[in-house]
C-alpha cells in the first residue's frame, strides 16, 4: 500500500516537474520572440556584419549569407511562427469544438452525417498537398493587416483543414458523454438541450480539445516552417524559421549555424509544447 | 388511491426489426406505493424503468403520468419533475465537473428560479439531510465515495420534489456496508415524504425489504405480480421459483435469459420451463391464476397453486 502511494506520488512529482520545465521553456521562447526584435540594436533584415560569421559574443547565433544577425532573425521568425500558430489554433479550437459538439449533440442524424462525411473527406486528403493547393488558390504573395506576404495564405490554408480535427474530437467526446447517466438525469430534470450542452457536455469536451490544442501549436509551427522551407510559405526577406533554414541548406558544411540554430530552437519549442501537452493529457486520465 | 404512473402493454424495440426488450408489460404505481421489479440480467427491467421515467419512448403501448401520456409531456413541463430516477452507477450519474453542492443547487436555480445564494442554501440543507458533511458538499464526484455519490444523486432527485422515485439497482455498485444506508434512506423518504418508489433489482432480499408489491420480469414480459411477501413466499410462476432457488445457497440452477419471443410459443418461458405441457400453446393474456392483485402468467402454476385453484373451482 505504502509502495503504491509512494510510486503514485513520485509519478505525480515527475509529471509536475515535466510540466513546469515545458512551461518555463515555452515562456522563454515566447518572451525572447517578443522582446529581442523590440530591444535589439538592429532589425531582422538589416545588414550588420560580414556574411557567414560564426556564432560569437557580438553575434550570438552568427550571421547569414547577407550579413544579417541571426539572433535577431531567429527570434523575429519565432514571433511570426508563434503568431500564426496562435491564430490558427485559437480559431480552429473554437470553430471545431463548436461544430463538433453541435453535430454530436444534435438529434438530426442527417446533419451529423453531412458534417462528418465532409470532415472525413478533408482528413482523407494528404495534409501538405491540400494546403499547398489552398495556398495557390489564396495567393502566396498576399499580405494582410500586420501579417507579411505569404502569412495570410498559410493561416487560411491550415485553418481550412485544422478545424476538422477539433470537430472530429469534439463530436466523438460529445457522443460518448451524452450516453452517460448524468445527461439522462439532466433530461429527466427537464433541462433544455441548450443547458445540457453548455453546462454538462461542453466542459468535458473542451478538456479534450484544449489538450489537443496545446499539442497542435507545435504541429502548426512545423507546418508553417515546412511550407516556408518548400518555398510556399512566408516570402523573403521576412524572417521565419523555415525560410531561414531554407537559406542555409546549401552552406550546411561551411556555415552550419544558419540552418541548425533555427532548427534547434524549433525543436526546443516542440519539446516544451510536448511536455505541456503530455502533462495535460495525464491530468485528463 | 390515484394512479401516478401507469403503463399498458408497453413494448420496446431498440431496432425496428429486432427483438423486443420489453414485450407487452403493464404496471401501475399509486401514490406512496413501493413497487419492486425483479428479474435476471437481460430481462428488460432497466429498459422498462427508462420507459416509466419518460426517457425512452416505447415502440408500442402507452405510458401515463398523472393521467397524461408521457410522449406528450414537453421537456420543460413541470410534470416532468414528478418522476425522478436514481442510477446504478453512482459516479456516472453525476456531472464529473460539478461539485455535489452545484449539482443540487442547479435544480433549484432552474425550477425555482432562485438566486445562487438561495439555491446553494437549499442544496446544502438537502445534502445535509442525506448525511453529507460540509466538506463533502464542495467535492466533485471523483473525490467522493460511491455511497456519497448515491446520496448526492438522491438529493438531486429530491430537489425536483418528485412523487415517484425510480431506483435502478441503486445498491448493486456499492459496498455492502453502504447498501443498507441507501436502502434506509429510500424507506425513510417513503415514510416522511410519501414518495412512491419503484425499485429495480436482481436482489430479492432488497426488494423484499423496500417494496410491498413486486413484478417479476422474464424476457421483457411480466410473468408474475403481486404483494412481495406472497410472491416471494409462495411463487406461482415456475420462473419466480427458479429465480428464488438461484439465491446463493439455494438449490436452483439459473441459466441466462435467452430471447424466446418470436419463436412461435405464446409462453416466453417455454424453452426453460420444467412444467411445460402441450396445452401451454393455448396460453393467452387472461390465462393463469389471479387472486386480488396477484397474477401469474402461466397455464401450470406451482402445485400448491393448482390445488388451490381446484379447491376454489369445487
Amino acid at each position: 500500500m505504502k509502495l503504491g502511494l509512494r510510486s503514485r506520488g513520485s509519478r505525480g512529482r515527475k509529471r509536475s516537474i515535466a510540466l513546469w520545465c515545458g512551461v518555463g521553456l515555452f515562456v522563454a521562447v515566447v518572451l525572447l520572440s517578443i522582446l529581442v526584435p523590440i530591444f535589439s540594436a538592429y532589425g531582422p533584415n538589416q545588414l550588420v556584419a560580414k556574411p557567414f560569421q560564426a556564432p560569437s559574443a557580438s553575434h550570438l547565433f552568427g550571421t547569414d549569407a547577407l550579413g544579417r544577425d541571426l539572433f535577431v532573425r531567429v527570434w523575429a521568425g519565432g514571433r511570426l511562427d508563434l503568431a500564426i500558430a496562435f491564430i490558427v489554433v485559437g480559431i480552429s479550437f473554437l470553430v471545431g469544438t463548436l461544430i463538433g459538439i453541435a453535430t454530436g449533440a444534435s438529434h438530426r442524424r442527417w446533419l451529423d452525417s453531412l458534417v462528418m462525411r465532409f470532415i472525413d473527406a478533408l482528413i482523407a486528403f494528404p495534409f501538405l498537398v491540400l494546403i499547398l493547393a489552398l495556398i495557390v488558390v489564396v495567393g502566396r504573395d498576399r499580405s494582410a493587416w500586420v501579417l507579411p506576404a505569404g502569412a495570410p495564405a498559410i493561416i487560411i490554408a491550415i485553418l481550412l483543414i485544422d478545424w476538422s480535427i477539433y470537430g472530429r474530437l469534439a463530436r466523438g467526446e460529445t457522443l460518448s458523454l451524452r450516453s452517460r447517466d448524468f445527461v439522462t438525469a439532466g433530461q429527466m430534470i427537464g433541462y433544455p438541450q441548450r443547458r445540457i450542452v453548455s453546462r454538462h457536455l461542453l466542459p468535458g469536451v473542451m478538456r479534450i480539445t484544449a489538450a489537443y490544442a496545446v499539442a497542435d501549436v507545435i504541429l502548426v509551427i512545423v507546418a508553417t516552417a515546412s511550407l516556408s522551407f518548400l518555398g510556399a510559405g512566408v516570402q523573403a526577406p521576412t524572417a521565419e524559421w523555415g525560410s531561414i533554414m531554407y537559406e542555409g541548406r546549401t552552406v550546411l558544411a561551411n556555415a552550419w549555424w544558419v540552418s541548425v540554430i533555427p532548427g534547434v530552437v524549433l525543436a526546443f519549442t516542440g519539446l516544451a509544447v510536448g511536455l505541456i501537452a503530455d502533462a495535460l493529457l495525464n491530468v485528463e486520465r | 388511491m390515484s394512479s401516478l404512473l401507469e403503463t399498458r402493454d408497453v413494448t420496446v424495440r431498440y431496432r425496428q426489426d429486432g427483438p423486443a426488450a420489453v414485450a407487452g408489460a403493464s404496471a401501475r404505481i399509486d401514490a406512496g406505493e413501493a413497487l419492486g421489479i425483479v428479474g435476471e440480467s437481460g430481462s428488460g427491467k432497466s429498459t422498462f424503468a427508462k420507459v416509466l421515467a419518460g426517457v425512452l419512448a416505447p415502440s408500442g403501448g402507452e405510458v401515463q403520468v398523472k393521467g397524461r401520456r408521457w410522449q406528450e409531456v414537453k421537456r420543460r413541463d413541470p410534470i416532468r419533475r414528478t418522476v425522478q430516477m436514481i442510477f446504478q452507477d453512482p459516479y456516472g450519474a453525476l456531472n464529473p465537473w460539478m461539485s455535489a453542492r452545484e449539482t443540487v443547487a442547479e435544480v433549484f436555480r432552474f425550477w425555482e428560479r432562485q438566486s445562487r445564494a438561495q439555491a446553494v442554501e437549499q442544496a446544502e440543507a438537502l445534502l445535509a439531510e442525506m448525511g453529507l458533511s460540509k466538506g463533502a458538499m464542495a467535492r466533485r464526484p471523483g473525490e467522493l465515495s460511491g455511497g456519497q455519490c448515491q446520496r448526492v444523486g438522491i438529493a438531486r432527485a429530491l430537489a425536483c420534489s418528485p412523487d415517484v422515485l425510480i431506483a435502478d439497482e441503486p445498491t448493486s455498485a456499492l459496498d455492502v456496508s453502504v447498501q443498507a444506508q441507501i436502502l434506509n434512506i429510500l424507506v425513510g423518504l417513503r415514510e416522511t415524504r410519501g414518495l412512491a418508489i419503484v425499485l429495480i433489482s436482481h436482489d430479492l432480499a432488497v426488494v423484499r425489504y423496500v417494496s410491498e408489491n413486486a413484478l417479476v420480469m422474464y424476457a421483457g414480459q411480466v410473468v408474475e405480480r403481486g404483494p412481495t411477501a406472497d410472491l416471494l413466499g409462495s411463487p406461482w410462476h415456475p420462473y419466480t421459483k427458479i429465480l428464488m432457488d438461484a439465491i446463493p445457497g439455494g438449490t436452483g440452477d439459473l441459466k441466462p435469459v435467452r430471447n424466446e419471443i418470436g419463436d412461435g410459443h405464446p409462453c416466453c418461458f417455454a424453452a426453460r420451463c420444467p412444467r411445460l405441457q402441450a396445452d401451454c400453446q393455448s396460453l393467452s393474456e387472461e390465462a393463469g391464476p389471479r387472486e386480488g392483485d396477484r397474477v401469474a402468467h402461466c397455464m401450470h402454476p406451482l402445485p400448491e397453486r393448482s390445488e388451490q385453484i381446484e379447491q376454489r373451482a369445487q
